[in-house]
């Protein structure tokens, strides 16, 4: 078991007020598997990450890697942040090599083959990435779906335990978000990395997990782990399987469990219809919510 | 938008520096005009004119280049004023910044430093500097010492809460990704906010160095026996506003330079730095 998150529970203490945000979650990753976290917007998904990553202390509860007990944040788990966290004084090349940069800072007489197989991992990173022609290039000069793979290999320097992604994709348009999704599906077959991957889109959660891992609205609990019946190399075209659909639509109804949030639906309608019966009388007829299978 | 009136725009390179040149055309008209209303009430010496400052200018080149009494006296002032002023607002600059740099990068980092240092600074800060200035001569003396402690005290403070700013400034996600890399909190000042706040020091640098000329002039024209304010003085006691609008054209100039200096560093220095301009 390489990740193991034990009755986290997580309170903060904001103006006098306590906001609960994690109520006993519990939940692994296995050894080389792909596990999303995922849940509505506010449930404490990056809180929970964020605890795994020893970078926010649970209120009560425990982290366990490899069997060992956690406490702050350690090379062992590398994170992949929501905003791109390059650091913007350091060419692309300069960025993934950061981590050998601390490294040199401690550990001032490594033996010069450990040296050049830093450079030599740096290199092969790069090529892995698809970086290797922006690797002089400043993080301001790359788009946005380049950055982020920049922060991957960066996250992948010191060959960490578990790579833990909060939403990763999330700021990306369409396009480049499948691009990136099918690298890293393909990158966790060939590094066999383990990762712990937080998510709001469901089909990249599908797409991408063998495993996913529910969270109810705030205070966020687990409401169940599903195991997706996939192998696990995937073509991006199994988004359109009714297998894959099914799934997706068993995952929308778990997160809008009690109604989605289409309640709105038949107030934006009332206005709308006011408004164009007063401007021209000619009556609008809508589906309802029940009309719809 | 486009435009020379869209707002924040970009406009086109002839555009901007004709607006640039008529900037300086528009001052010379009004200083001009200000002459030539002087001069018609037979008071020229009052407010010289542009031709006058010119003529001033003039005389400091020959005195340079020949040699020839009394112009070859007043440029050697000059020079010793320039020489004497630059010195002393470098010492008590690079003072501050010896100072004010690392003070700033603790209080902007540790919370404990903030607690400890800003509310005690702000206090000091609001004792106007020319106040202190009668203490200082008396603890100091008249000599450089205590013009160059006025200079100090008077950048010293603005500095340290202006690197303080930069270094807050840097987005708290950087520090968290250094720790997941196996960082140290050490590392995190040293590798992640210095850095990163090196491009806002230097800007930070530049406007205060713009302050220690001004605190030069104020220090030279209260206790001075040379530099650039002295000699605002002396020539206002003989009545030569020629040769005051020639000195204070010089400063500006001075300035003017010293800022292009720092502007210049900073692009070259900090290419990966983009301001956000358009
Ligand atoms: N530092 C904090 N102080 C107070 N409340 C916080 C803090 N961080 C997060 N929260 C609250 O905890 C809840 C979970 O936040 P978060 O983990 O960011 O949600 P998610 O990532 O699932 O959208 C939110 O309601 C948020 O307002
Ligand atoms: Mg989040």
């Amino acid at each position: 078991m390489a990740l193991e998150l034990s009755h986290i529970t997580k309170t903060f203490r904001s103006g006098g007020a306590e906001v609960c945000a994690l109520q006993d979650c519990s939940f692994t990753v296995n050894d080389g598997e792909f596990v999303s976290l995922i849940g509505p917007s506010g449930c404490g998904k990056s809180t929970m990450l964020y605890i795994a990553a020893g970078l926010e202390e649970a209120t009560s509860g425990s982290v366990m890697l490899d069997d060992c007990y956690l406490r702050g944040p350690g090379k062992d788990r590398g994170m992949v942040f929501q905003n791109y966290t390059l650091y913007p004084w350091l060419t692309v090349e300069q960025n993934i090599k950061f981590p050998f940069r601390l490294k040199a800072n401690t550990d001032y007489a490594r033996p010069s083959a450990a040296i050049m197989g830093e450079i030599e991992y740096a290199g092969h990173l790069l090529e892995i990435m698809g970086l290797a022609q922006f690797r002089n290039r400043y993080p301001r000069e790359l788009s946005g779906g380049m950055k982020q793979r920049v922060a991957i290999a960066r996250a992948l320097t010191n060959k960490p335990r578990i790579l833990l992604m909060d939403e990763p994709f999330g700021a990306l348009d369409a396009q480049t978000r499948e691009e990136l999704q099918e690298l890293m599906l393909l990158l966790g077959l060939y590094e066999k990395t383990t990762t712990l991957l937080v998510t709001h889109d469901i089909e990249e959660a599908i797409y991408l997990a063998d495993r996913i891992v529910v969270l109810s609205a705030r205070p966020g609990r687990i409401l169940e782990e599903i195991t997706v019946p996939f192998p696990k190399d995937r073509l991006l075209d199994i988004k359109l399987t009714p297998e894959f659909l099914a799934l997706k639509r068993r995952l929308v109804d778990l997160l809008h469990a009690g109604g989605r949030p289409s309640s709105g639906r038949a107030e934006i309608l009332e206005r709308l219809g006011q408004h164009f019966h007063a401007t021209t009388g000619t009556p609008v007829t809508t589906t309802t919510n029940q009309q719809q299978p | 938008m486009t435009g020379l009136l869209s707002p924040r725009r970009p406009i086109p390179r002839p555009f901007y520096w004709g607006s640039a040149a008529l900037g300086f055309v528009v001052l010379l008209c009004v200083w001009e005009w200000a002459a030539g209303y002087y001069a018609a009430q037979g008071k020229q010496v009052l407010f010289p004119s542009p031709a006058a400052v010119g003529q001033v200018v003039q005389n400091m080149v020959r005195g340079a280049t020949t040699g020839q009494e009394p112009a070859a006296r007043e440029f050697q002032n000059f020079a010793a004023d320039l020489r004497i002023s630059f010195f002393r607002v470098t010492a008590a600059f690079a003072l501050a910044a010896l100072t004010a740099i690392p003070l700033g990068v603790m209080i902007g980092s540790y919370r404990v430093g903030e607690a400890f240092i800003q509310p005690v600074t702000e206090f000091i800060r609001y004792i106007p500097v020319p106040a202190l200035i009668p203490l200082l001569i008396v603890i100091f003396g008249i000599e450089e010492t205590s013009k160059i402690m006025l200079i100090y005290l008077g950048t010293f403070f603005q500095l340290m809460l202006m690197v303080s700013d930069e270094i807050r400034r840097v987005p708290y996600d950087l520090v968290q990704a250094v720790y997941t890399m196996g960082g140290t909190r050490r590392e995190a000042v040293t590798e992640v906010l210095l850095p990163a706040s090196w491009p806002g020091i230097v800007d930070a640098l530049r406007l205060c160095n713009g302050w220690a000329w001004s605190w030069l002039i104020v220090a030279e024209l209260v206790a001075a026996n040379e530099g650039m304010g002295f000699r605002i003085v002396k020539y206002q006691r003989f009545l030569q506003t020629d040769k005051i609008f020639f000195y204070l054209v010089a400063l500006g100039v001075i300035g003017l330079l010293l800022d292009l200096a720092f502007r210049l560093f900073s692009k070259i220095a900090f290419r990966w730095n983009v301001a956000a301009r358009n």
